[in-house]
């Protein structure tokens, strides 16, 4: 039964760098329409497993399922136009190509039409090249970026990247987008639209992965919370409940003072 | 022809395959640049060797000193001038930076030099030695000498001086030699310096086995570059195990072939290589 | 490594600029002094036509290959050898020699793009030395060192009457400038879509690419095989104005005036590579200079491109443009 199913499920993933147990039987599980954040402390492993899902690294162990489609062993294109896409933590965009470029870019591989329809120019080429612009001058625009889309993106300051990267995960409609610290470097305004879109995506079924240091958008936004140490899953559950765990303090914090692990998990 | 002497042979041209293809694969480790002038390099230090002893009667082995101390010179003004200034993961730049470095080397060879072939003359020359009853002939001998004593002393320098741990290190990575306490530029330098000056010591013992003149450097070249190929770029040992595979084949391709089996032996055997080991005999890690 | 933006820089001047050399090109051999000026300009045609498909392979998808050579030299043997030895006419050899060469590219693709981007450069080299020794040993098929003479020349008729004729000058003139502007055309056409597009993103970021669902594999090979596809058509039409083969035409002198042309041009940069085909031809002819001479002038100019000018000339005036840009943003 497809619908009991969840959209993805990572099962006992593991990866090692020449000893380091990067990401150490990781299971967990993402449902259709949920936001799920993953968080942990830096070098918890949350970037390896990402890489591990999305088929930039290869596990030693484990599986992925997406739709109850194994994505195991598949290269990171196949994965990509299994409907997972992603953003990386050090930020990536075409520096050398407009806005509007780059977002198109995102988009091709996924409107199904064939190289040599594009070759040819058709008129289905040419009817989802115009759609592709307006969904990207729509994106763009969601992200702020409107008055930058002629300048190639050489010309964005970091946050800003990340802000066009995000806008490209986007483009191609996937199943699930997962996000590798989209904040880092994002000033408090363009964080609240970031949250705003990323809610109001969400409302019409696109499911999230966020990895986020930023704890307090992270439990303002997410459903759900899977928390990271050492390669390990820490805790899973609801943003109310993780924030209560004894062992997701501990651990997020070490032996720091309380009044730090209110205000990282409470705001200020 | 016996097979024994053909590998013998091919034995012999290989150590002087891997004086080239060591001090090509050095400088890749440490500054990531494929070096297309090496050609010409060894080049240089084979025509002042034919000038030192044609012109200025040196005898072999100062001329060959002298060569190639000339040689690294030259690769210490190239490194200052040009190849200092390439970053890592510049690696095209590299690449036609040397070549056009070659271009106006050879180039400038054949005009102020000409273009004709020259024997060069030494006191060993025309005489044999006897090597478990196969005879080889003396200057080949002189020459394979000198790249085992070379080679062995590089050897040496790296893995028991502290400036030979730097060079490695920085092979690893960038900030490694600062570690070592050694500045990555000076390391650098260097590095080229003995790379170029063993492209110029290959090309002074040899001159007197081949002829001489300023478009030898362009085969030897080639070669060189599938010999690190093979060996896996950057990995001295296995430079030199690839250029005794390439130096065996080829002399086993001429004897029982022919000479063009010969002369395509090198690249045959680098594409097949690498359809196995995609990253070189010693190279870690496939793309994938 | 480098690949333009595929926004036009000032579209109206480049748009005069254009016609204005289109006609120019179209009329040259009216107002030509001399045959042999207009030979020269064959020559730079074919220069320009070359260096597209290196610019292809290496300024759009960022794989430096010294195949080029190879599939020139291929590309005129093969069309050489269809007309001599099995009667073929010029036209329908020079279209097989381009299949041939695709082909080739594609079986050599898929075993050179295993390898990292540093093998990948000596294997394209060795490609190239071992289509020459080939050549050269082959006597049996190539007839060795002595080449093969006698190529007729390529005409263009309608019914019985011939509209161009490859024996005159001003007639290969004509068939080379059709030729050439047909396949820098179609090239052109391609870089701009989306296929040309993927090329550009594969260079810039593979993993980026990867992430978006294109196949890095795929576009390296397209794009190497496109290359193959100009370089060897280019090779089969030139055979017809040199009128034999020899192994000479693998020479490595082919390779560097390509790799100049694009290097100063800019790789990436489309119509700047064009124009250096020409200056590039035409320049020593102009100074008149020694052989050797001339090479030394051109290994000079590459170097002084390449360490300061590393994205050539093309993308020199890129950078301008967008600093002027930011400055008024
Ligand atoms: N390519 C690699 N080679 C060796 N070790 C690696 C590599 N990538 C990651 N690691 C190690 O794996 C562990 C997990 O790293 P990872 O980047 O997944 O952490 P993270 O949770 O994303 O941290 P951060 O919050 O800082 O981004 C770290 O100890 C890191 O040093
Ligand atoms: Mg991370």
């Amino acid at each position: 039964m497809p619908s009991q199913q969840p959209l993805l499920s990572v099962e006992n993933l593991s990866k090692s760098f020449s000893g380091i147990r990067a990401v150490d039987d990781l299971t967990f599980a993402v449902e259709r329409g949920e936001i799920l954040g993953l968080i942990g402390p830096n070098g918890s492993g949350k970037s390896t497993s990402i890489d591990c899902i999305t088929g930039f690294a290869r596990a030693d162990q484990g599986s992925v399922l997406l739709d109850g489609k194994r994505l195991t062993g598949a290269r990171a294109e196949q994965i990509a136009q299994a409907g997972l896409s992603r953003t990386f933590q050090n930020v990536r965009v075409y520096d050398r190509l407009t806005l509007m470029e780059n977002v198109l870019i995102a988009r091709q591989a996924y409107d199904g039409v064939p190289w040599w329809q594009a070759l040819a120019g058709t008129q289905a080429c040419r009817g989802a090249e115009r759609r592709a612009s307006e969904r990207g001058r729509e994106l763009i625009h969601l992200v702020g970026l409107a008055t930058m889309s002629a300048f190639p993106a050489a010309f964005l300051s970091y946050g800003q990247k990340k802000l066009l990267a995000l806008a490209m995960a986007l483009m191609s409609n996937p199943k699930i987008v997962i996000l590798d610290e989209p904040l880092a470097g994002v000033n408090p305004t363009v964080i609240r639209r970031i949250g705003g879109l990323i809610q109001s995506l969400n409302s019409n079924g696109q499911t999230f992965i966020i990895v986020e240091h930023n704890v307090q958008f992270i439990m303002e936004h997410c459903s759900r919370v899977v928390v990271m140490e050492q390669g390990r899953k820490l805790a899973e559950g609801p943003p109310s409940l993780i924030k209560e765990d004894e062992r997701v303090l501990h651990a997020y914090l070490g032996k720091a003072d309380a009044v730090a692990m209110e205000l990282a998990f409470h705001g200020q | 022809m016996l097979v024994s002497t053909l590998i013998l042979n091919g034995l012999v041209m290989g150590a002087i395959y891997a004086l080239i293809g060591v001090g090509l694969s050095l400088i890749f480790g440490v500054l990531e640049i494929v070096n297309f002038a090496h050609g010409q390099i060894y080049t240089l230090g084979a025509l002042a060797l034919a000038l030192l002893v044609g012109h200025f009667g040196f005898g072999f082995l100062p001329a060959a000193f002298v060569s190639a101390l000339g040689v690294a010179a030259f690769g210490y003004i190239l490194y200052v001038l040009f190849l200092q200034h390439i970053r890592k993961g510049e690696f095209e730049r590299g690449i036609i930076l040397t070549l056009g470095i070659g271009i106006v080397v050879q180039n400038a060879l054949i005009y102020f030099y000409g273009a004709t072939p020259q024997i060069v003359d030494t006191e060993f020359s025309f005489r044999d030695i006897n090597f478990l009853g196969l005879r080889v002939e003396m200057i080949k001998a002189i020459a394979v000498g000198f790249a085992i004593v070379s080679i062995t002393a590089l050897h040496l320098v790296l893995t028991r001086t502290r400036f030979g741990m730097a060079i490695r290190a920085l092979s690893q990575n960038r900030e490694a030699a600062l570690v070592v306490g050694m500045r990555p530029e000076v390391v650098a330098g260097h590095a080229v310096v003995i790379g170029t000056a063993l492209a110029g010591l290959a090309g002074a013992v040899l001159a007197p086995v081949f002829t001489v003149h300023p478009l030898m450097g362009a085969p030897i070249l080639f070669k060189a570059f599938a010999i690190v190929i093979i060996g896996g770029l950057g990995h001295l040992p296995g430079a030199v195990v690839a250029s005794l595979i390439i130096g065996v084949s080829e002399s086993l391709a001429g004897g029982l072939g022919s000479a063009s089996l010969q002369d395509a032996a090198v690249f045959l055997v680098m594409i097949a290589m690498l359809q196995f080991r995609p990253m070189g005999l010693f190279g870690k890690g496939v793309r994938i | 490594m480098a690949a333009a933006s595929m926004n036009s820089p000032w579209p109206p001047l480049r748009r005069l600029g254009l016609s204005a050399c289109a006609v120019i090109l179209f009329t040259l051999p009216l107002w030509s002094p001399s045959d042999y000026i207009t030979g020269i300009a064959t020559l730079a045609i074919f220069f320009a036509v070359a260096s597209t498909g290196l610019n292809v392979v290496y300024g759009y998808a960022g794989l430096l290959s010294f195949a080029q050579v190879g599939f020139w030299g291929l590309g005129a043997y093969v069309s050489a050898l269809l007309v001599t030895d099995h009667g073929f006419s010029p036209w329908t050899a020079i279209g097989c020699a381009g299949a041939v060469c695709v082909f080739t590219s594609l079986a050599g693709g898929l075993a050179a793009l295993r390898v990292s981007r540093d093998a990948f450069v000596v294997i394209t080299l060795s490609f190239s030395l071992l289509l020459q020794l080939l050549a050269r040993s082959w006597t049996s098929l190539t007839r060795g060192a002595m080449g093969i003479p006698g190529l007729p020349s390529p005409q263009v008729r309608l019914g019985d009457a011939i509209l161009l004729d490859g024996n005159t000058a001003s007639g290969f003139y004509w068939i080379a400038l059709g030729c050439g502007a047909l396949v820098v055309a179609a090239t052109w056409w391609l870089l701009r879509s989306r296929v040309g597009r993927a090329f550009v993103a594969v260079n810039l970021d593979e993993n980026l690419a990867r992430s978006q669902g294109i196949s890095v594999f795929l576009h390296q090979l397209s794009a190497f095989a496109l290359s193959a596809l100009i370089g060897g058509l280019a090779g089969a039409l030139y055979v017809f104005k040199l009128g034999i083969v020899d192994p000479g035409i693998f020479d490595i002198y082919y390779a560097q005036m390509m790799l100049i042309i694009v290097i100063v041009g800019g790789a990436g940069h489309f119509w700047f590579v064009l124009l250096m085909s020409f200056v590039f031809t035409a320049l020593p002819e102009l100074l008149r200079l020694a052989p050797e001479l001339r090479m030394i002038l051109f290994g000079l100019v590459l170097i002084i491109t390449i360490q300061f000018m590393p994205q050539g000339l093309g993308g020199y005036l890129a950078d301008r443009r967008n600093r002027m840009l930011r400055r008024t943003e």
